[in-house]
Formats: structure tokens, sequence, C-alpha cells
């Protein structure tokens, strides 16, 4: 078993055998940096329990294609800032199915939005002027078609 | 504030609006990797769009690894064009309008960045060499990894004065060589173009010798497809030392002849099997060939005769739909003992038997995977009312896993059902599925959509009357 210690100071047991999907945890491991626990100052107590979650059940349920399918698909049902931490979360513990998936999401949602409606969703204010903004447009117009 | 956006998703700052606190750009928390990582899950457009959303966000999309130059939309729309008027502006307008996008993208983007897919697919013409030549620098300076090149030939095979020319020589001056227009983008083009790993280039003209170039001097060139090239004559694929893996060769009508030896070859694809020399090829272990004679079968095993006992999956196209039925010949064909999978590709046209091909099935004693692929257009949906042919009663010893895609209740597909359920004793799965197995390029109209719907819909009746009373309990049957 393997112990990991979150940002805020939760404790998470988990087999070695379903640790290792994370390659920080794989690499950290092999050169011997896991004598009694290891410390992801990068991951708070939530998140890491969420990740946690996921890669045991990828572990236990590894060739029923469709179960994992469906546990994917819930499993992202989440609040924006949790998807973000989770994202954080999967590109510090290097866990490729999970950052796919996580990443995925977020271009789901993109993908079928208009500019105006993406700035929305994300917040993300608009900091170019009505002319920066039509140039640049412009300059790109065989995207907007 | 859009709420229908935020509404719409159920994903929003209702949160944070309730605590009375700013709402928070949480995206912009991750890293610019990361940003880039979403970003190459949508298309080429789609990204470049996300320029507008801020400044930090102008130029993100340009570090995207992949660029596919994907117009399938406008190719579709020109396809369908009947008015050669009409049709002959439109190309004019599109490519135009297409050559300018790669230009823009490609030719602007950062040369040291590297590139790992550049997929170019439009009708293009010699006429735009200059640009395919500068774009492919362009890609071999980023060290391109995946290069996908389709140009599209017109129905009719384009003559090869007008394809676009491959010219290794090009890019690959020798570097003493000084001359005006020769640029340092020349010289990251002679080195990248070892980065290649998948190459693809089809309808345009290349040569057996520009190819086996590739595959002497890209070390890591694991993937070679060519297609609809009517100057590849011959073709060498020798030595231990190339790195291909999977080799494609299709459509290529003035082929004389395809040597694959001594490599390391794990999966080959070709239509032009009958001009094909197989030596010493230990590795192969997928085939994927088409044929047009009546003896299709012999054909194949004399094609293969070298790895036929290795190979493991067997795809095999038959052309033509009249297969002889060689009903005695068991013991001649030489074994696939290897063979676990074996898929058929035949055209369903005017219901003529398929039972021929179970020659093959009983030549391969451990098989466990019977899949039968059927292609018919929707206008030759037909069914005859005619006698149910047999095949000799061979017991299969292995067969677990049989499925029928394309199916539509015709006594072909009735006689192979039947066979299986005599001679698999060991069946565990008949699966039918009556949708159209192909690939097809192009989305297909509503019109055509709603006629297929109606035929899977009728035939997935067929199935259940036809099949269902016949299948014994501890089978698990499905029609999809």
């Amino acid at each position: 078993m393997i112990v990991l210690n979150s940002s805020d100071g939760a404790t998470f047991e988990v087999e070695e055998s379903v640790a290792v999907q994370s390659q920080t945890i794989k690499h950290m491991i092999e050169d011997n940096c896991a004598d009694t626990s290891i410390p992801l100052p990068n991951v708070n107590g939530v998140t890491l329990a969420r990740v946690l979650e996921y890669i045991k059940k990828h572990a236990e349920a590894k060739d029923d294609e469709e179960g994992l399918k469906s546990f994917d698909a819930e499993f992202v049902k989440v609040d924006q800032a949790s998807l973000f931490e989770i994202i954080l979360a999967a590109n510090y513990l290097d866990i490729k199915g999970l950052l796919d998936l996580t990443c995925q999401t977020v271009a789901d949602q993109i993908k079928d939005l208009t500019v105006e409606e993406v700035r929305a969703i994300f917040n993300i204010m608009n900091d170019f002027t009505p002319e920066e903004e039509a140039k640049l447009r412009n300059d790109h117009a065989w995207a907007f078609e | 504030m859009e709420s229908r956006a935020i509404l719409a998703t159920g994903f929003g700052p209702r949160k944070c609006a309730k605590i009375g606190q700013p709402l928070k750009d949480q995206i912009s928390r991750l890293p610019d990797e990361i940003l880039v990582y979403i970003l190459s899950c949508l298309t080429l457009k789609e990204a470049a769009r996300t320029s507008v959303l801020s400044k930090r966000w102008i130029d993100l999309w340009r570090s995207m690894a992949c660029l596919d130059f994907d117009a399938s939309k406008v190719l579709k729309k020109m396809f369908s064009i009947s008015s050669w008027g009409r049709y002959a502006d439109f190309v004019r307008k599109e490519r135009c309008k297409y050559v300018e996008w790669v230009d823009k993208v490609l030719l602007q983007s950062d040369k040291s960045l590297a590139l790992d897919d550049l997929r170019v697919a439009f009708c293009l013409d010699n006429f735009y060499g200059d640009k395919i030549h500068k774009w492919l620098q362009h890609a071999f300076a980023r060290r391109v990894q995946r290069l996908e090149l389709n140009l599209f030939a017109d129905d009719d095979p384009p003559s090869s004065q007008e394809s676009y020319t491959f010219h290794y020589e090009l890019f690959c001056l020798s570097s003493g060589q000084s001359q005006p227009g020769y640029s340092e983008i020349h010289h990251h083009a002679q080195i990248g173009f070892k980065s290649l790993r998948a190459l693809s280039l089809k309808s345009l003209n290349v040569t057996g010798e520009v190819l086996e170039f590739f595959l002497i001097n890209c070390p890591f060139l694991e993937r070679l497809v060519v297609e609809a090239s009517s100057v590849l004559i011959n073709l060498r694929v020798c030595g231990p030392s190339i790195a291909l893996k999977y080799l494609e060769v299709c459509c290529c009508l003035m082929l004389q002849s395809i040597i694959v030896s001594d490599t390391n070859l794990v999966s080959l694809k070709t239509t032009e099997a009958h001009h094909l020399v197989l030596q010493n090829v230990p590795m192969l272990v997928n085939v994927w060939v088409s044929g047009n004679s009546r003896n299709l079968v012999r054909d194949v095993t004399s094609w293969l005769s070298c790895c036929l006992s290795k190979l493991e999956v067997l795809t095999l196209r038959a052309n033509k739909f009249q297969v002889s039925q060689e009903k005695g010949i068991v013991h001649e064909l030489p074994q696939l003992t290897n063979l676990k999978e074996f898929v058929l590709i035949a055209s369903a046209s005017k219901d003529h038997s398929l039972i021929g091909f179970t020659s093959l099935i009983r030549a391969s004693p451990n098989l466990e995977k019977f899949v039968l692929k059927l292609e018919s257009w929707w206008d030759d949906m037909v069914r005859r009312d005619r006698k149910l042919k047999k095949a000799a009663s061979f017991p299969l010893q292995h067969l677990k896993v049989v499925e029928l895609l394309g199916y539509y209740g015709r006594r072909s597909e009735l006689e192979l059902v039947e066979y299986f359920l005599e001679n698999a004793i060991v069946l565990e799965k008949l699966i039918i599925d009556p949708r159209d197995p192909r690939n097809v390029t192009w989305p297909k109209t509503r019109k055509e959509r709603k006629q297929e719907k109606k035929q899977e819909k009728l035939a997935r009746i067929c199935a259940k009357q036809q099949i269902e009373g016949l299948i014994p309990s501890h089978i698990e049957f499905s029609i999809l």
C-alpha cells in the first residue's frame, strides 16, 4: 500500500498497482522516494479523493469498456472549478487517461459555442478594443465561416 | 452575461454569484500547455476562433502540434454539383480559398515548433505544385512526424501530367550546393524529414524510387500508405534496417511489381496482390488483399504462400461475387494454422452465394472470429428466392464469434448462418448488424439516411423472423 498526503494534510491509502497509473507516483516509487508516504503539495484533499476514485475504478474494471464509459461520463459532471482542479491534478500526477478525459470535456463545451458564449461560461474578460477584435476576426476570417 | 449559455450547460458561476463575489476566470489558472492540449481536441477552425477570446488566447492555437486542414464539407458540396459550369467555378474559387488557408496558417507558423501531424486534403493538381512544395518544406523543417497529403483525383483518373509530382530532390539538396533560392528552410527540411513516422500520399504522382528513398533514410518510418499513384511502377521494400511495420498500396493501376522481402513488416494492405512478391517476412501477421477472380481463395493462398501459416488476421475483399464452390479441395488448401480472425468483404449484389469462401474457413483450424461485411448499393437490395446452398460439413473447433454486417436477410446470408450453426460447435456469439459497414468518406444526405434507416428496420425484422428461432439458447444472439 502507498500512502499519499494532500496539500491540506489529508492522508490516503492506495494499492501500489493502482497508484502507478500516475507516472509521477510511479517514478517516485522507482526512485525510492516513497518510503513512508508521498507528499503531493500540488493537490488538495478533495481533488485527490476524486482522482483516486478514477484510478481505482479504472484499475478494477479494466476490461469493462461499457462500464468505464458510463463511469467516465458521470465522473466529469462536476462544476467548473472542480473540473479544472482535476485537470491540474491529472497533469501534475501525469495520468494520461484522466487528462484526456477532462480536457476533452472542456473541449466539448467550447466546440459548439460562439466566442461570446465561451467568454461567458468561463468568465474570460475581453481585453480587446472593438477595433483590435475586428482586425483579429478579419485576419482569421477562414475560421469564422 | 449570457444566462442562456450558462443555464444550457448547467455549469456556471452561480455559486460565486450567490455569495456576492466577482465571477472568476477559472480557466486562466490552467497553464499554456494544458490550454493547447484542450485546443488540440478541436478542429483547426474551432481552435483558431479562440484567438479572439482574450489577449492571452491570441496565439495559443498556433502551438497546436496537429494541423488538419479538413475541408470535407466543401468537398462533399463540390462533388454533388451536377452542372459542369457551376462545378468549374466552384472548384476554382474553393481551391484558391483552401490554398490561401494553408498558406496563412502553415507558412506563418513558428518554424522551430515541432509538428506532430499535418494533413492536407483537397483536390489540387500540379498547378499548385510550388505551393505544395513550400508546405512540404515547412512541414519537414518542423520535423513533422505524421504527414498525409491527399490530393483527390477527379472522377476520371487524371493524366499523370496533371497530378502533383512528389520530388524528393527538391528539398534534399546536398549541403555543398548553394543556389539562388536555397534557404535556411531547405537546410532544416533536409534534416527534418528524417523525423517521419507515418507518410500517406494519395492521388498524386510518386514513384517507387522516392518511396524507397524515404524508407531507407527515415529511421522511424513505420507506416507508409500510397494510393492512386499512376507513376508507381515498381516498389521494393527490402532490408532489415527498414523500420516499416505497416504498408498500404492501393489503386495504383500501372503497378508492375511490389517486392517485400527480408523486413519486419507486420501489416500489409494492397489491391495489387497479383503483383506481390513476398519473401522472408517473419513478422507479417495481418494482411488485407482484394481480388477479381473466381478462384479467389486459391489465388490468395498462392500470393501469400510464404506467410500463410503465420497469418493471424486475414481480410479478403472479393470484387466479383461469383465464387466457385470449391467443395472437394479442403485437403488441397494449405493450412492457415495461426489464423484467428477472417474478415470477408463482399458485394451482396444480386444475392449471389458466398458459401464457396467457407473452404478458407475449413483450412483455418484455429479460427476464432469470422466477420462478413456486405456492401450493397441501396438500389441493389434484392432478395432472391432460391434454394440455400450447402457446404461440406466440417467441425470448426475454435470459432466463437460470427458477425454479419450489412445484413439484409438474403439467401446468401442465411446460407452462412445455417452453415455456422451446423458446423461451429463452440460458437458463443452471433451478431447481426444491418447497418452499412463501409466507412463512407462523405456524410450522407438526409434522403439517403432515411432510405437506409428504412432498410435497416426491415432487415432487423427479417433477421428476427428468419434466424431467432434457429439459435440454441447457449449462443448469445444480438441484432444491432
